[in-house]
């Protein structure tokens, strides 16, 4: 019995690892095209971009000299930069805040209401879907200083009108405004889609509980249950608006006078304009030093939230 | 968890409700009285409205028609809160986000603190709201240890298994002294053998608090073994309020009589005989009925009640064997009679080899526990 059962069984566990290979082989063909994206656009690049920010290389240029944490040390003394991240910083403070507060307000008018929420969803949703720099074109038509709807409206009420791009204390604010205005949509979906998931059996619970104030309400059972998906929206949201770049592009191109001067368009700037490229990687590194932060904030809360279901 | 004064004077009134959802009606004027400490059942097959009635005592719905008063008070107009009432859901619906003993002080917090004292800082601070939390932390742990739990009360109630989950469910209910418990199905999530146990404990809970208790649930067992009465729901209609004993002895209607008792009732037609016996399929029963001779009714009986012989006896109701269950304490032996009839009796496992498949046997019912039903299914 046990003189021919051996052998069997070594055959089939010679079979079985040949097997294995087989399937480990198989795995890492079919994995190949997504490793090779990964590394293509994600992971090379960055490498790329790191690597340049320590060399002079100019945008065209033939050749390039390594020249250590030069382009750091520049960057550390120049204004311009210290004043483009203190304006994505003040844009970023208050775009978060306001989309995702706005946004959790509507969302939660819209789940409150009975009538109209597929009419109001699309309105607020539309800005999502729309190309921003055709609805910045919009909006420089809105906020032009003598024709803009904005203007005329203040006007009638009795207020100063504003040249609201091109006046040094008003551009920044102005684009914010677009900034949130363009978020709001996004946050809006995100947030109701977590209101619609909160179980009805919490709120009749904490109906009887007593529970059931509008208030007491929403800070027992909505906000808690809606922390994960607010933090989500939140890490999101700064991190898309720690990217403005569209509506300075085309509304204000970094000015008046550096008002509107954002990380992105420095770095653009320096790239694209004045060739500089590995000056320009070195304003993008510490642009994705900033998103690679809030990624690692988003993956703890994440981590943190396991138990929720 | 002990009983306060009012909570022996409130019972709950149910006077003439009705609801409809749209077009569907879902209850149909229900009027119920339960006593200011009783354990009253309303079980039903599923989808025939008693949670509804149940969310319509509790305030969560409310009644198109009739009125609900609790104790000598009319609620029609009362929020959830005003009404006093604690309620265990289906899905325990605990708060995922808080802790065990978080979870069973929410009803105590909200009752014994304002909006503003409930604020993170001035709770630690402020003098009331400090003994409010002192307070509420005590009743808690008691709770908790009348349900076993108070070694849980850190945990989320993701970290619960299923049972202890339920145990906090009734925790935060019996935290309170309310005028009424009301706990939809509270056993239905739970394994057989857990089931058992928190029958029992449920009951026990109850008579220690002395408070009314409206328990809904599809399952007889629980119905028959926990209530001191049970009211029969059917398509939105109570058929029947009683003792358990009451409403399997003597149903008021057929439809009772085939929802209550396991295995079903044994139901055959049947025609009043000039003599007052009965001629059923197969047979006959020789009981004593008052009915006029040509009467068709229905004839209902319980499994226990029909006793089962080998071979063709005189008199009884003759069939051939079909299928036999021994359950080690008992047999049930499937028998079809003339027609086509299914009759199951309940035997003792002994007999078996004396009743094999498609031997021919005598059933003899017992003729005083023979239930009669009128064409419309109501009880003669
Ligand atoms: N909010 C509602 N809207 C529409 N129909 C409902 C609603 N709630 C319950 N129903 C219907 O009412 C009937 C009774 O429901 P329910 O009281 O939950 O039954 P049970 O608890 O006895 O299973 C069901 O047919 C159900 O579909
Ligand atoms: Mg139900």
């Amino acid at each position: 019995m046990t003189t021919t059962a051996l052998p069997l069984a070594t055959e089939r566990t010679t079979h079985r690892s040949g097997q294995a290979r087989a399937e480990a082989i198989v795995a890492y063909v079919l994995s190949a095209p997504a490793m090779v994206c990964l590394l293509g656009i994600l992971i090379l690049p960055t490498l790329a971009t790191v690597v340049l920010s320590f060399t002079d290389w100019q945008f065209g240029a033939p050749t390039l000299r390594w020249i250590g944490l030069d382009n750091y040390t520049h960057l550390a003394a120049d204004r311009v930069f210290w004043k483009s991240l203190g304006n994505t910083v003040l844009y970023v403070a208050a775009v978060v805040p306001l989309s995702v507060g706005l946004g959790l307000g509507v969302a939660l008018l819209i789940e409150a209401g009975t009538s109209g929420r597929a009419f109001y969803r699309a309105a607020y949703f539309l800005p999502v879907t729309a190309t921003l720099i055709a609805m910045a074109t919009v909006w420089e038509i809105m906020l032009h200083p003598s024709i803009g709807l904005i203007n005329v409206t203040i006007d009638a009420l009795g207020f100063p009108k504003q040249n609201w791009l091109k006046n040094p204390d008003w551009a920044l604010f102005s684009l914010a405004c677009i900034g949130i205005w363009q978020a709001l949509g996004l946050n809006m979906v995100l947030l109701l889609a977590g209101l619609k998931s909160i179980p009805r059996d919490l709120y009749e619970a904490a109906a009887v509980d007593g529970a059931d104030g509008p208030w007491t309400r929403f800070v027992t059972v909505t906000l808690p249950m809606l922390g994960p998906a607010l933090s989500f929206v939140l890490i999101i949201s700064a991190i898309r608006s720690f990217q403005v770049f569209d509506t300075v592009a085309v509304l204000t191109e970094g000015g008046p006078n550096k008002a509107t001067e954002v990380l992105l368009y420095t770095m653009y700037q320096e790239g694209f304009s004045f060739f500089r490229a590995g000056y320009a990687a070195a304003i993008t590194v510490v642009f994705l030093a900033f998103v690679l932060l809030l990624t690692l904030v988003k993956a703890r809360i994440a981590e943190k939230r396991v138990h929720y279901s | 968890m002990t009983s306060s004064a009012n909570a022996f004077q409130s019972g709950v009134s149910v006077r003439s409700v009705s609801k409809s959802f749209g077009q569907t009606r879902v209850l149909s004027d229900i009027s119920l009285e339960i006593g200011p400490r009783e354990f009253l059942t309303l079980l039903g097959p599923s989808g025939c409205g008693k949670s509804t009635l149940l969310r319509i005592i509790a305030g969560l719905d409310h009644a198109d028609e009739g009125s609900i008063a609790l104790g000598n008070q009319t609620v029609d107009g009362l929020l959830p809160r005003e009404r006093d009432v604690a309620m265990v859901f289906q899905s325990y619906a605990l708060y995922p986000y808080m802790t065990v003993a978080e979870n069973i002080g929410l009803p105590l917090l909200m009752r014994r603190t304002r909006s503003w004292q409930r604020l993170p800082l001035i709770r630690r601070l402020h003098p009331v709201a400090r003994a409010a939390t002192g307070t509420i932390a005590r009743d808690v742990r008691r709770a908790a240890e009348a349900l076993q739990i108070e070694t849980f009360l850190d945990r989320k109630p993701g970290q619960l298994s299923g049972g202890q989950r339920q145990r906090v469910a009734l925790a935060r209910a019996m935290v309170r002294n309310p005028r009424v418990f009301l706990m939809d199905e509270p056993l239905s999530n739970l394994d057989a053998k857990l089931r058992v146990a928190a029958r029992a404990e449920i009951a026990e809970l109850h008579r220690r608090s002395g408070v009314a208790c409206i328990y809904v649930t599809h399952d007889q067992v629980e119905a028959m073994t926990m209530s001191d009465r049970v009211a029969v729901m059917m398509g939105g209609e109570v058929l029947q309020v009683a003792p358990p004993a009451e409403i399997y002895d003597r149903p008021a209607e057929l439809r009772v009589a085939e929802f209550v008792g396991s295995p079903k009732i044994n139901i055959l037609p049947g025609t009043v005989r000039s003599d007052g016996g009965i001629d059923v399929p197969g047979g006959a029963l020789a009981i004593q009925s008052r009915l006029p001779a040509g009467t068709a009714v229905s004839v209902g009986m319980r499994p226990e009640h029909c006793d089962v012989a080998p071979g063709l006896g005189a008199g009884g109701i003759h069939g051939r064997v079909r299928h036999r269950e021994n359950l080690g304490s008992d047999l049930f032996v499937h028998v079809e009679t003339a027609g086509e009839h299914r009759i199951v009796a309940r035997s003792v496992p002994e007999i078996a080899a004396a009743v094999p498949p498609d031997a021919t046997v005598t059933l003899r019912p017992r003729p005083d526990r023979a239930l009669l039903f009128d064409r419309a299914g109501r009880r003669l």
